[in-house]
């Protein structure tokens, strides 16, 4: 057990981890938007969800400074949109064959649905946004989502790799960010309900480790967008 | 105190969950980053060969298509020729050939004598071969302002000068196409070819004042890649710039100081 002088430590580290990959986010975002026209569709999608994240983030952060309350309303709505988009982005990226896509659709849309109706639900009943009555699931359902998306490309990739395709070549950089954090964010989402639970002097190492995890994988988006060549060369 | 070392004991087992997971993902970033390389590099190196390839079969038949071109050049102008003019000598020398009536044979034995003359030396132009690419290429754009009323303005600094053969034999052909281009679809009045031979490099200027074309709609043309794959087997640079209305004009410059081996 950590004393009162440490917790209080690593809660303003996790808050400076946290500001810090606000700024790096921002950066990547900024980068993503000026080369906007030279990109692929499936890094096109990206640069859309790399905006809906600072979007939240900024969201989420108002919420906490300013209005001083907890910010797990905007989870729901964002779990939506993250899905949705990042199912698009993988779903360009995989080149599925005809049965492989419907396959795919068919469950983006039936999780997409299910979980904008189960948001709507909780909507109506303001005490589930309350931290001792969340629930973390549908989080984690998500972030495993994810993690499948990307490592069907990282096999994917090892299949077809090809030395002039720049997507896969830049892409690869941000799917193992994405394989880092989402692992990492899994465990700690899987135990988020027994974890909220606990004493703060315990369960700040997986915020923090989700925190750091947050970082490295803008760290990866931003060095990915930024070694994305923008002109075609012989 | 039992409870609580229950809570610490799954605390520290989620933790270690965690770190084994981040660890493990790594792990598997790392290996997959490193086959994707490795698979890269062997597709970027059998790409490379394969580039090598092509640029080795290109050359060959560009070398092959101009030993062709000098044998019918021989051919026309030491077989076809030469029975054309004893066909000529006997016709004129003929007896029952002496009357008007032998008059229009003769004519049309000295057009196709003439023909396979001109056939002859734009396969294999002798003045290239003898004098050099500024002699030939004076030869070949001076008929053409008497011809076909083309106003031609050449500008060389160096007649005599002579560079690698296959170089002059190349940019001879490139010369040729792109000043046939102008002839034939750019509607010009006036051609202005510069041409100025260093040590180091041939430089050249074609401009027209013709109706230009649109580069991207001609890129696939045959023309434009007879062009560049001639200038690439010389190691040449070239770049051109048309617009419609304006005329075109192309730029060219081989250096001499690299070497190939002759057919």
């Amino acid at each position: 057990m950590l004393d009162e002088t440490w917790v209080t430590f690593f809660v303003r580290f996790c808050e400076v981890l946290a500001f810090t990959s606000t700024f790096v986010l921002m950066a990547a975002l900024t980068l993503g938007i000026l080369k906007y026209r030279h990109l692929g569709p499936a890094f096109q999608y990206f640069v859309v969800y790399l905006t809906m994240l600072l979007c939240s983030e900024l969201i989420g952060k108002y919420f906490t400074y300013v209005l001083q309350q907890n910010n797990l309303i905007l989870l729901y709505p964002y779990l939506v949109l993250e899905f949705f988009l990042v199912s698009f982005i993988y779903r360009e990226l995989l080149q599925l064959k005809k049965r492989k896509r419907l396959i795919f659709n068919i469950y983006v849309w039936v999780i997409t649905a299910g979980l904008g109706a189960y948001t709507l639900f909780l909507f109506s009943g303001e005490e589930a946004f309350t931290t001792t009555h969340f629930q973390w699931n549908p989080k984690a359902l998500i972030n495993g989502s994810i993690l499948v998306y990307a490592i069907l490309y990282l096999i994917h990739t090892l299949r077809h790799a090809s030395v002039r395709n720049k997507i896969t070549k830049t892409f690869l950089l941000i799917n193992n960010g994405v394989l880092l954090y989402f692992s990492g964010s899994l465990i700690v989402f899987l135990s988020m309900n027994y974890l909220v639970n606990v004493s703060i002097s315990i369960s700040i190492f997986f915020f923090l480790s989700n925190a750091f995890l947050a970082l490295i994988f803008y760290l990866f988006c931003l060095f990915a967008i930024w070694n994305y060549q923008t002109k075609q060369t012989r | 105190m039992e409870l609580s070392d229950k809570t610490n004991s799954l605390i520290g087992w989620l933790f270690i969950s965690l770190l084994v997971i981040v660890m493990l993902a790594s792990v598997i970033i790392l290996v997959a980053t490193a086959s994707v390389r490795r698979i890269m590099s062997e597709e970027n190196t059998r790409f490379l060969q394969a580039l090598d390839h092509q640029e080795e079969l290109l050359h060959s038949n560009l070398l092959v298509q101009e030993k062709e071109r000098r044998r019918i050049a021989a051919d026309l102008h030491d077989e076809l020729a030469s029975r054309l003019n004893i066909v000529r000598l006997n016709l004129q020398w003929s007896p029952a050939a002496q009357g008007p009536s032998a008059i229009k044979p003769i004519a049309l034995i000295d057009e196709a004598l003439d023909i396979t003359r001109k056939l002859s030396h734009e396969l294999d132009p002798p003045l290239l071969r003898h004098f050099g690419f500024a002699e030939a290429l004076t030869d070949f754009l001076q008929p053409l302002q008497n011809v076909l009323q083309v106003q031609v303005c050449f500008l060389g600094n160096s007649a005599q000068v002579r560079f690698d053969r296959i170089k002059e034999r190349q940019l001879f052909r490139v010369v040729q196409e792109m000043v046939n281009n102008v002839l034939k679809h750019a509607q010009a009045h006036v051609l202005q070819v510069n041409l100025r031979i260093s040590e180091r490099w041939v430089g050249m200027c074609i401009s027209d004042d013709g109706t230009g074309f649109d580069p991207e709609t001609e890129k696939g043309g045959m023309g434009l890649s007879n062009i560049e794959s001639r200038m690439q087997f010389i190691r040449g640079k070239y770049r051109y710039r048309s617009d419609p209305e304006k005329g075109t004009k192309i730029v060219l410059k081989v250096p001499l100081n690299t070497t190939r081996n002759a057919c």
